[in-house]
């Protein structure tokens, strides 16, 4: 006979209202487990992506629109600015490299990326299958993209902006020739071609102006407002450029010397993530707190089951006082049962929270959540579940404490 | 008698609003067995509390196994409680929750004595509770959860075992074997053996008595 086993035989001996509060906490706690990690992954991936880049160069207009657009690839851009811009700043003694993009297409709402090789280093991406584009009008997926049903060989025809349904470019077809291996980052959800390849088909699309090109797209969203030009009469344009520093030091310098100079918009993905940061931060506070009353609430439910046990095992007390137990002894049981109780119900929350975390993370495109991943934050709930079973076994281990034995057990 | 398991010298209870119970000196000898009767009020019920510890006398000392037990603590009193009584109470109060061997181990976890399952198996062996050690007490006729709030008694070896008025509900028959069972037992064991009655047939069957109205 051990404590558990006496445990496990009075939680048996009444499942109901245990099963109840059990059920609470552990909703309780999933919640919160959920929210954890969910939130926890979601600012991973968005560090990850933007790790990768030190500054964003684009159009004039907001520089969270920019990151938005050009780093994590969720917005439309704002415009385009002239390839010579960024051959510029490429040249700047403080940068060790600008790599250009031209975003506008989209293929089942994964964004097409014109850009250069340097693309794939700066996210130190490696094929999978098949080889980087060489000519225009070829491909390489992400492997979130290839997940998708965009394999190797295959062809797709990219269509205006972002969201799917746009308008397509269906007479100039891109072939895939390569797969990338998934990095974790934005890129596992990007289409890379050439420059040329965004060029090539705008050249023919919209031409160099674009005019048409931004009318028959205000439909959609305005992610293909400003077309990207392709040379001919127009010089060559891009939507933007990531740039990697040489030195830390061109943190502190070179944005300021960019906007100095006029005509660009220059963001630090880092700043920018930190903003959003902040502005996520006010639900994700509300949601912890609508968990952390739940939990709270749990804390209450156990309370009160705890306390409605112990109006029926006033005679079981009794009869162990009168058996040998000392009073601390009992209410070292009760702490216990309130203890596996709460500890029951934070473990079944932390396989809810991993379970919803994995299905959300599987009703999402791209798949940026899982439930297969551990956070330190997590180790914290046992110690909050042994917190509330104590405040929770404060007062009926008062009662557990004065129970009167003899006038209980009425003679002896 | 220096050897005595119990000695009572001048032991009163008072109870506020109420007359105090005053307790002749009595001394009980190892493996002794003794009725304690008397007339409802006088104290039966309050002088098993006092031999239990479960009670400190108001006045006069309750020395068990030389412990006094008015001096002692509470904890104190709990632990010579579960190490040396053994008690069967008129209700039983056996937890519905545990099967019978459980109810049997409850007594030596109270009283944080090491498990001793060959003894409590030997015990229900001997009450004729071997095949019922799986069973819960709610599927046990009265007399079989009689036997076992006997065994559970002797679950911890104890010198004194206290029983207040074990027959109380039960017919002729039934009484007279959980008597014999009470006796036998302590007689096996050498523990000494003080039952509270109003029954005059249990009275009866007792050499020597405690009559608490004399």
């Amino acid at each position: 006979m051990s404590s558990l086993r006496l445990i496990v035989a009075a939680i048996a001996h009444r499942p109901l209202p245990h099963l109840l509060h059990g059920l609470l906490m552990a909703l309780a706690s999933g919640l919160i487990v959920m929210l954890v990690l969910v939130a926890a992954q979601l600012q991973m991936r968005a560090a990850r992506d933007a790790a990768a880049v030190d500054l964003v160069i684009g159009a004039p207009g907001s520089p969270l629109q920019l990151v938005l657009a050009a780093v994590y690839h969720l917005e439309p851009p704002s415009g385009n600015i002239p390839l010579a811009a960024v051959s510029r700043w490429a040249a700047h003694p403080l940068v060790a490299e600008a790599i250009p993009i031209a975003l506008g297409d989209s293929v089942g709402g994964f964004r097409i990326v014109g850009t250069t090789s340097g693309f794939l280093s700066l996210y130190q991406a490696r094929l999978a299958q098949g080889a980087a584009w060489a000519a225009p009008m070829e491909a390489v997926v992400g492997a979130e993209v290839a997940a998708a049903g965009v394999r190797l060989g295959s062809q797709f025809v990219g269509t205006h902006g972002l969201t799917e349904g746009g308008q397509g470019h269906a007479h100039r077809p891109y072939r895939v020739v390569g797969v990338l291996a998934p990095t974790g980052t934005v890129l596992d959800r990007l289409v890379l071609t050439a420059l040329d390849s965004v060029w090539a088909l705008h050249a023919v699309d919209g031409g160099a102006a674009d005019t048409a090109d931004h009318d028959h797209d205000h439909d959609h969203d305005h992610d293909h407002d400003q077309a990207i030009s392709s040379g001919g009469t127009a010089p060559p344009e891009v939507t933007a450029a990531l740039l990697r520093f040489r030195t830390p030091l061109a943190a502190a310098t070179l944005p300021r010397e960019i906007a100095a100079a006029g005509g660009l918009t220059a963001a630090r993905p880092a700043q920018e993530l930190m903003r959003l940061r902040v502005l996520a931060e006010v639900p994700l506070r509300a949601l912890q707190g609508l968990a952390g009353a739940l939990m709270l609430l749990a804390g209450l439910a156990m309370l009160a089951a705890l306390n409605s046990a112990l109006e029926s095992r006033q005679y079981d007390l009794a009869l162990m006082r009168a058996l040998g137990a000392t009073r601390w002894r009992l209410v070292r049981l009760l702490w216990w049962e309130a203890v596996v109780l709460a500890l029951v119900g934070v473990l079944a929350g932390l396989l809810l929270g991993h379970l919803g975390a994995e299905l959300l993370g599987r009703s999402l495109p791209g798949r940026p959540v899982t439930g297969a991943i551990w956070v330190p934050a997590e180790a914290l709930l046992p110690l909050l579940a042994l917190a509330l079973a104590t405040v929770a076994v404060i007062m009926p281990g008062w009662r557990a404490f004065r129970v009167p034995v003899a006038a209980t057990l009425s003679h002896i | 008698m220096s050897d005595a398991l119990l000695n009572l010298k001048d032991v009163t209870v008072t109870y506020p609003g109420r007359p105090s119970l005053q307790f002749a000196a009595r001394q009980l000898g190892v493996a002794e067995q003794v009725a304690l009767v008397g007339p409802s009020g006088s104290g039966k019920s309050t002088l098993l509390q006092l031999l239990a510890g479960l009670q400190r006398p108001t006045t006069g000392s309750v020395v068990l196994l030389g412990e006094p037990l008015q001096a002692l603590g509470e904890a104190a009193r709990d632990r010579l409680r579960g190490e040396a009584i053994g008690m069967v109470f008129q209700r039983l109060h056996l937890l519905p929750a545990l099967n019978v061997l459980d109810n049997l181990r409850l007594a030596r976890h109270c009283a944080r004595l090491p498990p001793d399952d060959a003894h409590l198996r030997r015990l229900l062996a001997a009450l004729d509770l071997s095949a019922l050690a799986a069973a819960r007490p709610g599927a046990l006729s009265g007399g079989q959860q009689q036997r076992v709030a006997i065994a559970r008694a002797w679950a911890n070896r104890p010198r004194l075992v206290l029983a207040d008025e074990p027959t109380a509900s039960l017919d002729d028959a039934n009484a007279a074997r959980v008597l014999d069972l009470l006796r036998h037992q302590a007689a096996d064991t050498g523990a000494a053996l003080i039952v509270a009655t109003h029954d005059p047939r249990v009275r009866a069957r007792f050499d020597q008595v405690w009559d608490l109205a004399a």
